[in-house]
């Protein structure tokens, strides 16, 4: 008997919306969407389930989606929260299965085969890792469950949203036969185009025709058409990431800056949030790199090697503030981005022995972490340390008219 | 000026002098030295305004006294190129003219009134000591010191004396490990004092020490001056205040070791071998008669040297930085060595009888 294989995918709904709704309660129930400035001609990056009924869509340019929906909050995104979601849930999966592969920052592949003794039937398995993340995030998430990647993904489309869709073994064929071809991963505008040309239009019509006829139109990658078409994936859920070798961060100021406090409060908050993933990935970091690039877009790096490995902030920061003076005197002119990144990296919890002041560092340390939770929890911008406390907050959300303030800072990891 | 003198000399003083030299220095004439004809000598002197040092060539004929300011680094390459005896030294329309046989050099310098002078010192009131000793005593204490600029007062040696004994003390830590060695002056001392003498200072000074030779050290307020046969050495105290540390000096130790220095050292170098760089670590495990020395890299693999130790205590395992444990070693420069140890979180000493003790920190779990 073939083995019979336990595959999740889990979405998150509405995932940029939903966080902006978590982290500003007075946006719960408002249509919420999640973009660039309204007035400019950027697109809906995500839209909460009160927008879409209004038929505002991910992909959409804002202006339409403010013709829409005139009444919903535009908000801009906040990366460095929906990162920090992203790696909650991640967590929270990695507590059910084995294998987790994160595709992007809101939809996860799980495999739990053999799991069923942990966890109970899927179905279960589901309930409770859906109950559980939204009891530590706030956030719904749909899981789609079968007995492949493929399947799975295309069931959790189908249950949203915060549903559970399981397709039982051996009915895979017969779930997909109805489908529109979109539905199917990889089959694109393109690709939809050609088979309609064909009269192609369910999953049911691809399963029909030979594999060998979709190879000769869509090479190898027909194939794999033909086998999804037909239910069959056999392709794993890749193991985990490997740990990185660097973490860094970088940010292109809004105008060109040369403002000292200005630079340094922002090299702090790159820092925080660079010292932070290293937290949360239990590594110390022994190297700390930064990088200027100055109006004219020529960059420069500077590194300092610290006398032992650390995951604080204040030692980051202290080395990396050093190395920005030394670039910063070398050339007198505005700069364009800062970026800060660790490197030498090792796990973290074990250090060299200190002779003289063991107290200090740990509770240094231990306000980090308490500040990591806290941040966990409200979103980074919930406190300001050090030099970063002249920074203006983040974008709020807020009402189309009243916004004005820039946000300078576009953290990209 | 205008002296004639001998070109081994020279090139000593020069060789001593030019470490003070900093070519970095944003001040020009820091980075130069400072010639200067005396009646029956050559000084030559060079400050980066922390370290001052002046040095004498006393094979010399002096038939007019001078001076002039000049880069350091064509006039060590001229001495060191040149094979002859003696060398001619003068001073005309602000350059140094160099002669020897059928060879001709003017180097371009600048007027000596600006160079910082770099003051001498009585006789009375110096700690007196034997030469080898004080450079065995920086040799045993220089490399624990600190290399971060963070902490200031870990950039130096502390000098411990006491009014009216001979005992005097060297301590050096960079917060990690910690190196003691107890030894000797000549005579009582005239004051008791403790001062943190820079890491640069000290190791101008071992340049400085000829092998038998006293070394008289006078300790003020702010610098402490130091005067060999042929040279007077000046240095800015470090500021700050130097770790307690005699309070984390370990009396408890249950767990003592004697080893053969040479058998721990090659151990601990084969186990290193397969530290990863940034998160090196060795484990030491003892038990019964034996130490296994172990390390692992994930990436690259692992290693296991068993050897016959004489110990006495509980089982214990512990892990230390390779190198700490190396250069402790080093500086026992014994045959056997004596290691104790408490618990695996706590400091271990290294002791060479009862005037020298290392001590280094585990590497700890948070």
């Amino acid at each position: 008997m073939e083995n019979v294989r336990d595959i999740f995918h889990v979405d998150v709904d509405a995932f940029f919306a939903s966080v902006e709704q978590v982290l500003h309660p007075e946006l719960r129930g408002k249509p919420v969407i999640v973009g660039g400035n309204p007035e400019d001609r950027s697109v809906v990056a995500a839209a909460s389930y009160e927008a879409r009924r209004y038929g505002v869509h991910s992909a959409m340019p804002i202006t339409q989606a403010r013709r829409l929906c005139p009444q919903a909050v535009f908000v801009r995104g906040h990366f460095a929260d929906y990162i920090e979601y992203s790696r909650r849930i991640e967590e929270i999966l990695n507590r059910y299965a084995p294998r987790v592969e994160a595709t992007s920052l809101d939809d996860f592949y799980m495999d739990l085969t053999g799991c069923r003794p942990l966890h109970g039937a899927p179905i279960e398995a589901a309930e409770k890792l859906k109950r559980e993340v939204k009891e530590r995030t706030g956030l719904n998430v749909t899981v789609g469950i079968a007995g492949n990647s493929t399947v799975a993904k295309i069931a959790s489309e189908l249950g949203k949203p915060n549903g559970i869709l399981e397709v039982w073994r051996g009915s895979e064929e017969a779930f997909l036969r109805n489908l529109p071809v979109e539905r199917l991963p990889g089959v694109g505008p393109s690709t939809a185009e050609t088979l309609h040309k064909y009269n192609i239009q369910t999953i049911g019509d691809i399963a029909r025709l030979t594999p060998e006829m979709l190879r000769q139109q869509f090479g190898v990658w027909g194939t794999s058409l033909s086998e999804h078409a037909r239910g069959r994936d056999d392709s794993e859920v890749s193991i985990e990431r490997a740990a990185p070798k660097s973490i860094g961060r970088e940010t292109t100021f809004r105008a060109d800056t040369a403002d000292r406090a200005e630079l340094r409060a922002t090299l702090y908050d790159l820092t925080e949030h660079v010292a932070r993933s290293l937290r949360e990935e239990r590594l110390a970091a022994r190297r700390v790199t930064v990088k200027v690039r100055y109006a004219d877009f020529s960059t420069v790096t500077s590194a300092r090697t610290l006398a032992e490995p650390t995951d604080r902030d204040d030692d980051f920061f202290e080395a990396a503030a050093g190395k920005l003076e030394e670039l910063l005197q070398k050339r007198r002119m505005q700069v364009r981005l800062i970026g800060v990144t660790l490197s030498a990296l090792g796990p973290a919890g074990e250090r060299q022995g200190k002779l003289f002041d063991e107290g200090k560092p740990q509770r240094r340390r231990r306000f980090y972490e308490g500040l990591d939770k806290l941040r966990e929890k409200f979103g980074h911008d919930i406190a300001r340390v050090g030099p970063s406390l002249r920074l203006p907050r983040e974008d709020q959300a807020e009402e189309p008219k009243k916004k004005e303030k820039k946000d300078v800072r576009e953290g990209i990891r | 000026m205008n002296v004639s003198c001998s070109r081994t000399q020279l090139r000593e003083a020069l060789r001593v002098v030019s470490g003070v030299v900093d070519p970095r220095n944003i001040k020009p004439i820091l980075k130069d030295i400072h010639i200067k004809a005396l009646r029956d000598k050559l000084e030559i002197s060079a400050t980066d305004l922390e370290v001052g040092l002046k040095f004498f060539v006393r094979d010399v004929q002096v038939s007019k006294p001078g001076g002039i300011v000049i880069p350091a680094d064509p006039l060590g390459g001229i001495v060191n190129e040149s094979r002859d005896e003696r060398l001619s030294l003068s001073v005309a329309n602000s350059a140094l003219h160099v002669e020897g046989k059928g060879s001709k050099f003017h180097v371009v310098g600048v007027s000596e009134e600006e160079f910082p002078e770099i003051p001498d010192f009585p006789d009375e009131a110096c700690l007196e000591i034997e030469g080898a000793v004080l450079r065995e005593m920086i040799e045993k204490t220089v490399f624990a010191v600190s290399s971060e600029k963070q902490r200031y007062a870990l950039n130096g040696v502390l000098l411990v004396t006491k009014e009216k004994t001979a005992k005097i003390e060297m301590i050096g830590t960079d917060g990690h490990r910690l190196a003691v060695i107890r030894r000797k002056a000549n005579a009582p001392a005239p004051s008791s004092n403790s001062a943190i003498i820079a890491v640069k200072a000290l190791q101008q000074l071992q340049k400085m020490i000829g092998d038998e030779e006293v070394v008289k050290i006078a300790i003020h307020e702010r610098q402490v001056m130091m005067r060999t046969e042929n040279g007077v050495l000046v240095a800015q105290l470090v500021e700050g205040r130097f770790p307690a540390y005699k309070e984390v000096i370990p009396e408890d130790c249950d767990k003592r070791l004697e080893i053969s220095a040479e058998e721990l050292g090659n151990a601990v170098r084969q186990a290193a071998a397969l530290t990863a760089g940034e998160s090196a670590a060795v484990w030491l495990k003892l038990s019964g008669s034996k130490l296994v020395v172990e390390s692992s890299d994930p990436e690259r693999g692992e290693a296991r040297v068993e050897i016959e130790a004489k110990y006495e205590g509980a089982p214990i395992e512990i892990r230390f930085n390779p190198d700490f444990l190396l250069d402790g070693v080093k500086a026992m420069g014994r045959d056997t060595i004596r290691f104790e140890m408490k618990d695996a979180a706590r400091a271990a000493v290294m002791r060479a009888g009862a005037d020298y003790l290392y001590l280094l920190m585990p590497i700890v779990q948070e």
